[in-house]
């Protein structure tokens, strides 16, 4: 299938958050500022690249009986380099996702895109798959962020933008200090906001195909 | 025979997969460590930094509960790194003393408490309270001068016990 | 012989007999039960308490008919419901909360809470409690002690409020009959027990409550407070100021009797009184914040399916069959 076609559909068709639902709970966990968003967003969109192109280059050497403790090995090992690199590079990211870099591992994402795609594609093909679905991941991760930190905490970009350093910064404040609604912010604000997004996709894939299946039938 | 064949097969295969793994992930590893080290080395310093400024922090041997490590910090004064049970968990805090045993500063390093009840105590003006204090300190509800978080008494009391903790530690090395 | 006139009888299953209960009726008793407290809240703190909770009434109407539109579904706002809601709501508030809080938490209670689970006898928690949590874990500083503390009574500004001491340990500052008139500190519908009382016996006159729900989560409290007090107080004075503070009453007699909300079983209504009581006194006495009521009664909300199968009635007639070994059946 075209790059095209797949690029749509990782990011509305095929989103592994909005439509396939998974990976939730690193996203409703880690959304709360932008800075997370992003840098979460990026390293599992290389794990995902990674991954699906070896698993890709080894899908006919692994044998079937194997093939979810083979996937995990190269995935648990993908994620712990990155890990690494992370602690060492950008400090500041692996200390905002704390605990969430390490699970990335068991993020159905990269599991069910290597027993879904990788093992059934050559390796291009599986690049470019893990390419569109990290862009997905990460723009539904970024649209949580923006929601979520200008509700939760009156502020744009908190740790990109704004006054400190590079990874701690304010970000730029659009309400002023009593208004924003904290909860939004804590893990009840996660499930709600994420909830309101699943639906909005839902309603705009349901749009496209409509017009497609119209297109269609004057064609 | 063929099954055994066949299991052989995949042992094989899977140890091969986890060998490489095993080894680029300890060749990633190898090439990061001194990095990682130097950070965490960079960030204590830098905490310490915030609570009481010098250029030299020397370790000293600590035993106490709750006092994780200290510091000599050149000749102005002591640095030390407490531990104490919050209300939602454990509190890792740096607490600055200067040579005459009053207080420099306090930083809080990491914490689990209430979101905006026991979690303002890294804000300044609770932090800046104990600021040249000396001896023990309590919160006002216990007879001190320490103004509790409202809402977040446990919090509150939490944090001075530790403070009292750096005190008492500074006060038997001298 | 006269000529017998055919009688004009219509066909139709049954219901046959009707009262003139509706859900509208119900509802508008437990507005008119509310009226005293309102009016207990106005003498209190001052006019504002009238806009507000106007305001409040009507941001859920607003609420309630623009989501039904919306979606096409037929107005439910005849029935009365939405303006309890409201009404309950602007109660659970301090007297300077912000309208546009009132608002944000209308929203939450009639459109997430209740209309999105199905609209009225669908939702899981009691809509007015689950937006109360909302604005005190959201703008924790204008719903809690802070907040309190601003409030004029009665042209003078109050104190700490009952339930602030009762966390610490040591008796509020007002006397028992200030705490029962509502002279002390609280949100605007919790401080005046006795115009709560006033209300809740109306409903029990009119039969909208049955008793079993508040009594069990009262006595509950009672006799937890009564055998553990705390800070070294006398055990009967703790108890008393433990039923008068705080949401205990407003809770015990109009939230946790919310139809849709509690069992309808007599015994699993019993039952969920005393799980709401034990829940309130243990998050009194450990918790975070000062109250217990709203999550012991939002915790006890998601259980009532458990509670009302602990309290199914024996069908009449039927006999217990007894499990016997090799398969002889009774």
């Amino acid at each position: 299938m075209s790059f095209k076609k797949q690029l749509k559909d990782g990011l509305l068709t095929n989103n592994p958050v909005l439509s396939q639902l998974l990976g939730m709970c690193s996203t409703m966990a880690i959304t709360t500022t932008l800075f997370n968003g992003i840098g979460m967003g990026l390293s599992v969109m290389v794990i995902l690249i990674c991954s699906n192109v070896v698993i890709s280059l080894l899908r006919k050497v692994i044998p079937d009986k194997i093939r979810i403790a083979a996937y995990i090995v190269v995935i648990a090992g993908f994620v712990t380099m990155v890990d690494l690199l992370l602690k060492a590079y950008v400090p500041a990211l692996s200390e905002s996702l704390g605990v969430f870099i390490p699970l990335i591992v068991v993020n159905c994402i990269i599991l069910g895109r290597a027993e879904a795609f990788a093992s059934k594609h050559g390796v291009l093909a599986s690049a470019a798959d893990g390419l569109t679905q990290g862009i997905g991941y990460t723009a539904a991760l970024v649209v949580m962020c923006i929601i979520r930190e200008f509700l939760g905490s009156g502020t744009f970009g908190k740790g990109v933008f704004g006054a400190g350093s590079f990874g701690a910064t304010d970000g730029i404040r659009i309400l002023p200090e009593q208004y924003p609604a904290l909860l939004v912010i804590l893990p009840v604000g996660g499930f709600l906001t994420l909830g309101c997004l699943i639906a909005f996709t839902q309603w705009l894939n349901r749009r496209i195909a409509q017009k497609e299946a119209q297109k269609e039938a004057v064609e | 025979m063929k099954n055994g064949k066949y299991i052989l097969r995949l042992t094989v295969t899977l140890l091969l997969i986890t060998a490489v793994v095993a080894g680029l992930l300890g060749f990633v590893n190898y090439l990061t460590e001194d990095k990682i080290a130097a950070g965490q080395r960079e960030k204590a310093k830098n905490a310490m930094q915030e609570v009481l400024p010098a250029e030299n922090y020397e370790p000293l041997e600590v035993s106490a509960e709750g006092i994780n490590a200290a510091y000599r910090a050149d000749d102005l004064g002591y640095v030390v790194d407490v531990t104490v049970n919050g209300f939602g968990g454990a509190i890792n805090m740096m607490v600055g003393i200067d040579a005459d045993g009053r207080v420099a500063g306090v930083s809080i390093v990491s914490h689990s408490e209430t979101a905006s009840l026991g979690a303002n105590c890294t804000r300044e003006d609770f932090r800046t309270q104990f600021s040249g204090a000396e001896g023990t300190l309590a919160v006002v509800k216990d007879g001190g001068t320490i103004e509790a978080l409202t809402g977040a008494t446990v919090t509150s009391r939490a944090v001075t016990s530790g403070v009292n903790l750096a005190l008492e530690f500074v006060k038997g090395v001298q | 012989m006269k000529k017998i006139e055919p009688l004009n009888l219509t066909i139709s299953s049954s219901p046959h007999a009707h009262s003139s209960n509706s859900t509208a009726v119900i509802m508008r008793d437990v507005c008119i039960a509310l009226v005293p407290a309102l009016i207990a809240a106005i003498v209190l703190f001052g006019w504002r308490v009238l806009t507000l909770t106007a305001f409040s009434v009507a941001g859920c109407v607003f609420f309630e008919w623009g989501y039904r539109r919306m979606m096409k579904k037929d107005c439910t706002v005849g029935d009365w419901s939405a303006v309890v809601t409201g009404v309950l709501i602007a109660f659970v508030c301090p007297a300077n909360v912000p309208y546009w809080m009132i608002l944000i938490g209308d929203f939450f209670a009639i459109v997430v809470v209740k209309q999105l689970f199905g609209g009225i006898g669908m939702n899981i928690v009691n809509p007015a409690l689950a937006a109360r949590a909302l604005m005190m874990f959201s703008w924790t500083s204008a719903m809690t002690s802070g907040a309190y503390h601003e409030v004029k009574l009665l042209d003078a500004v109050s104190s700490a409020t009952p339930m602030e001491a009762l966390a610490a340990g040591s008796l509020p500052n007002c006397s028992v009959l200030e705490l029962f008139l509502g002279r002390c500190g609280g949100s605007l519908g919790e401080v005046s027990a006795a115009a709560l009382l006033v209300g809740g016996a109306y409903l029990l006159i009119r039969k909208v409550i049955s008793w079993r729900i508040p009594t069990a989560y009262l006595a509950s409290v009672a006799v937890l407070t009564m055998l553990f007090p705390r800070g070294g107080n006398d055990f009967f004075d703790w108890m008393l100021c433990q039923l008068l503070s705080g949401g205990l009453l407003l809770g015990a007699i109009f939230m946790a009797t919310d139809y849709t909300t509690s069992p309808v079983t007599h015994f699993g209504q019993l039952a969920y009184g005393v799980g709401c009581g034990v829940l309130t006194v243990l998050f009194r006495y450990f918790g975070a914040m000062p109250e217990g009521v709203t999550f012991a009664i939002l915790i006890m909300n998601c259980c009532v399916g458990f509670f009302d199968k602990m309290g199914i009635p024996a069908r009449f007639g039927a006999i217990k069959q007894k499990k016997k070994r090799g398969g002889e059946t009774e």
